[in-house]
């Protein structure tokens, strides 16, 4: 593994969270999924988000993501409301989610796939479409020259004219990342970016995220692989049946019995 | 009073029709999660398979029986060799749509080019009427009534206290996780579209008795008043089905008072618009919510 | 035989444009409109009323409203009245459903709307339907067969307008946002995109488009009613798009060629066989069996959608097939 920037962990960040969920439950008809989760992330940090299956992680991240709407608390992102707003609005707002599968536009291009992403491209309400190419070109070249950049950055340029369903696993979710990179994201929410991903794209991935810190995009990452949570996250969250049951970075979070009996004794 | 009365004897023969009907159509999605808009015109094949039989002198009631019979076994064959083929491809929700549209066109016509676009009457007693306070019965209506309210009761029975039953709410909760737990699932899919196909028929039958004669248009309104019943109750609710027929057989007839004749459907179509801009999962929210069908 | 030709030609024509209209929907939006032949009457009705003239003066048809308003203000009402309906049957179908469920209730919508218009005499005189519905272009003093093909010529304009509008549309970054819903909702969602306004968006274009089609055929053939406009007619236009290709302009229109030609030759091609009921049925199970077969073996059409490349603006000034070219070379 190439040497990765791993900030110390510190006392979290004085500054303004740049994520803050607040006291978040989510019931599905009697069970609770998520049970009064809180937890903050700092503006271009990376905090892991870690459990057992069927902590909650990923319906802590629909929550979060907006597809979820929670049965009570509050989710703030950059100062805005999510929980009351359109599912759409978190993207919009700078904050957009990957998926654990299935995320990708199967009949359109890798290219179009980044495009899409695009927010607010000329050409993409009705009249600007009616105005004709003249209007979005040359705001489209732009946009393609940046995501031939991305994937070049991701080794993906010749896949550019492929259509992303005809991709392997792993490239998909670098497909999915390259995308999210297009919307000029603040914060990005990872569903398990390494699950079902061979090596060596795991490890591109992993030096991907760790180069989006250094752009200053915070992340929260929901992840198995627990080496790559250690060699990115500052720190961590720990849940467990719903609940956040630790938090801190991962040789503090490694070392409390609760954490190694709820979930890390249970592996390996 | 007397006209709401009269109008809900009414109510209790439609809702009487409407459930098998329903049971039906929720049954093959609950199994299958496919919304089959063929069947309105299975069951309305089934009506005129017995009328074939009626007009070939078998009783009214063997008829309709032979109907049931001929629905569940066309209902199981369609599944398995034209609507499972189409999923194992990985045809889409979308797809599958499709599909059934495009069966439904060609049971629809194929029935007006065997038996044309006129109606055919159902040979029916001329027998006296019953009287219950204001509301009167032919006695095709009891018998109809009594039939809906049992394949009702049947169908309770059959989920509630047998192992097939068991399976078959298991298939429809989780597929995938039934059939890891060793329960037979392509069985019970197959037994359930036969069951359904079977109450589809049935109903077609009683829906005939009931106006005396079916023609080939017949399915299209009715499969508008099953689906209202079938989201009013909660989509893939069997318990919801029930209630959603015997709401929507009842308004259909008591609406009659207020509107026209000629506008009374319009209540069941008022009722499903009205529950999806409410409660698009109806009222028994499990299913939809499962299955993602609505949130 | 000039005469023949004419009706053929309007007819194609007429089904290329609606079919257009359902392919913005069903074909890159993958909105399931069900209910896509209420616009196409939608429009012809109000084109009929818009022309036919105050109800009093038309002694032996009833409708609820009348106006004499000369050609193109029709067509142009026709068509916002499409696009009213269309956001109209979205806002009620389109929210919080699971997709075939949406579709399922806009069948709902398109077979109740038949039957209220069916029952309801006094709005458009019920099941009979409109009829001498004024044509257009009276005041060029025509001889009959000339006034058919200038029919015929202006429809042919309005079909090339169309296209261009669809071109535009679909080949701009509009087209691919209304492509990635399709493809994919959530992550559609995900990146911002408000997936209820594109559809109801899509309903609003193909709606009108669908009524500026019926506009057109009411002015045509000068008369409509509810059994030109049932539920299945809507799949005779799903066909023509399965069939052709989703998606792509050309394998539509080529897929409502076809359909429209089954539908006019079907019917001089079978008469022999027996009752005319027949030969609707024949034509509709072939229709139903179509479909099936095209899911099954070609479920994307005669012409696919195809792959769109991407060149930036340096390389489109060489030659186009000096691209291409290079392209291939590369693999």
């Amino acid at each position: 593994m190439t040497e990765i920037d791993r900030p110390t962990a510190g006392a979290p960040s004085r500054t303004a969270p740049l994520l803050a969920v607040d006291d978040v439950s989510v019931a599905f008809g009697g069970v609770r999924a998520v049970d009064h989760l809180s937890f903050d992330v700092a503006p271009g940090s990376i905090v892991g988000l870690i459990g057992p299956n069927g902590a909650g992680k990923s319906t802590a991240l629909k929550v979060i993501g907006g597809e979820v709407k929670p049965t009570s608390g509050r989710v703030r992102f950059d100062g805005a409301d999510l929980v009351g707003a359109a599912p759409y609005e978190a993207a919009r707002r700078g904050l957009v989610r990957t998926f654990q599968l299935g995320g990708e536009f199967a009949r359109l291009t890798v290219m179009e796939n980044l495009l899409v992403a695009v927010p607010g491209q000329k050409g993409e309400t009705l009249l600007g479409a009616l105005a004709g190419r003249r209007w979005w070109r040359a705001s489209q070249d732009a946009e393609v020259r940046k995501a031939r950049d991305i994937l070049g950055g991701l080794q993906l340029r010749d896949k550019e004219d492929a259509y992303a369903g005809d991709l392997s696993g792993g490239q998909r979710k670098l497909v999915e990342i390259a995308r999210a990179l297009m919307a000029r994201p603040k914060m990005l929410l990872l569903d398990e970016p390494m699950a079902g991903v061979n090596r060596s794209l795991a490890r591109r991935i992993e030096e991907t995220l760790a180069r989006l810190r250094s752009d200053g995009i915070a992340l929260l990452l929901v992840e198995h692989e627990l080496g790559s949570v250690e060699r990115l996250c500052e720190r961590v969250v720990v849940m467990a049946n719903g609940s956040k049951i630790a938090e801190g970075d991962m040789t503090e979070v490694r070392s409390r019995d609760d954490v190694l009996s709820a979930y890390l004794g249970r592996r390996k | 009073m007397n006209q709401v009365l009269s109008s809900l004897g009414f109510g209790i023969v439609t809702a009487s029709i409407l459930l098998p009907a329903a049971i039906g159509f929720t049954l093959q999605f609950s199994a299958t999660n496919v919304l089959n808009i063929g069947f309105g015109s299975q069951m309305t094949l089934a009506a005129f398979i017995g009328y074939v039989c009626t007009s070939h002198g078998v009783g009214l009631w063997y008829a309709l029986l032979l109907a049931g019979v001929f629905g569940g076994v066309t209902s199981l064959l369609l599944n398995r060799f034209l609507l499972t083929p189409f999923m194992r491809r990985g045809t889409t929700f979308f797809g599958m749509i499709v599909i059934t549209i495009a069966l439904s066109l060609v049971l629809e016509y194929t029935i007006e080019a065997i038996w044309g676009p006129q109606s055919v009457f159902y040979p029916l007693s001329t027998g006296g009427t019953v009287h219950l306070g204001s509301m009167s019965f032919t006695g095709e209506q009891l018998v109809i009534i009594g039939i809906g309210v049992a394949l009702a009761l049947a169908t309770h029975a059959l989920l509630r206290y047998t192992r097939t039953g068991k399976a078959m709410r298991a298939v429809a909760g989780n597929a995938p996780l039934a059939r890891a737990s060793g329960v037979p699932a392509q069985r019970i899919v197959d037994l359930a579209w036969m069951l359904s196909g079977f109450m589809g028929g049935a109903a077609g039958v009683m829906l005939g008795i009931s106006l005396s004669s079916v023609s080939f248009t017949m399915g299209d309104t009715l499969l508008v008043e099953i689906i209202a019943a079938a989201v009013l109750g909660g989509v893939g609710q069997v318990y919801g089905a029930m209630l959603g027929s015997v709401v929507i057989g009842v308004l259909l007839e008591e609406s009659a008072i207020v509107l026209s004749g000629a506008y009374a459907p319009i209540s069941a179509f008022a009722v499903l618009i009205i529950v999806l801009l409410i409660r698009p999962t109806g009222l028994f929210a499990g299913t939809a919510k499962a299955k993602g069908v609505a949130a | 035989m000039s005469y023949y030709f004419t009706v053929m030609a309007m007819y194609i024509l007429i089904g290329i444009i609606a079919a257009w209209g359902l392919n913005l929907q069903f074909g890159e939006t993958g909105v399931l409109n069900f209910a896509y032949v209420l616009f196409v009457a939608a429009g012809a009705y109000t084109t009929a009323v818009l022309t036919l003239g105050h109800p009093s003066a038309s002694g032996t048809q009833q409708y609820f409203w009348g106006a004499h308003l000369p050609f193109p203000i029709p067509w142009i009402v026709s068509m916002a009245v499409g696009a009213v309906l269309g956001v109209a049957v979205g806002l009620v179908s389109l929210r919080r459903l699971r997709g075939d469920y949406q579709a399922m209730v806009m069948l709902v919508v398109s077979l109740i709307a038949t039957y209220l218009v069916s029952a309801n005499v006094g709005f458009l005189n019920g099941e009979t339907g409109l009829a001498l519905i004024p044509q257009p272009f009276g005041n060029l003093h025509l001889s009959e067969l000339n006034y058919r093909w200038f029919f015929v010529a202006v429809t042919a304009v309005v079909t090339l307008l169309v296209f261009e509008v669809m071109r535009r549309i679909t080949g701009s970054p509009l087209g691919r946002v209304l492509r990635a819903v399709r493809e994919n909702e959530a992550a559609a969602v995900a990146l911002g995109t408000n997936v209820v306004k594109m559809r109801l968006l899509t309903m609003a274009v193909g709606g009108a488009v669908a009524a500026l089609s019926g506009a057109i055929e009411v002015q045509f053939i000068g008369a409509w009613a509810p059994a030109g406009w049932t539920y299945p007619e809507t799949f005779g236009l799903f066909a023509a798009v399965l069939v052709g290709g989703r998606g792509n302009l050309g394998g539509v229109a080529l897929g409502a060629f076809l359909v429209q030609g089954l539908f006019l030759e079907g019917t001089v091609l079978l008469p022999s066989i027996g009752n005319p009921d027949l030969v609707g049925a024949v034509q509709w199970i072939t229709m139903g069996v179509m479909i099936m077969l095209f899911m099954w073996f070609r479920p994307r059409g005669v012409l696919p959608e195809r792959r769109r490349r991407f060149t930036t603006e340096a390389r489109t000034r060489l030659p186009l097939l000096l691209v291409r070219a290079q392209r291939d070379a590369r693999g």
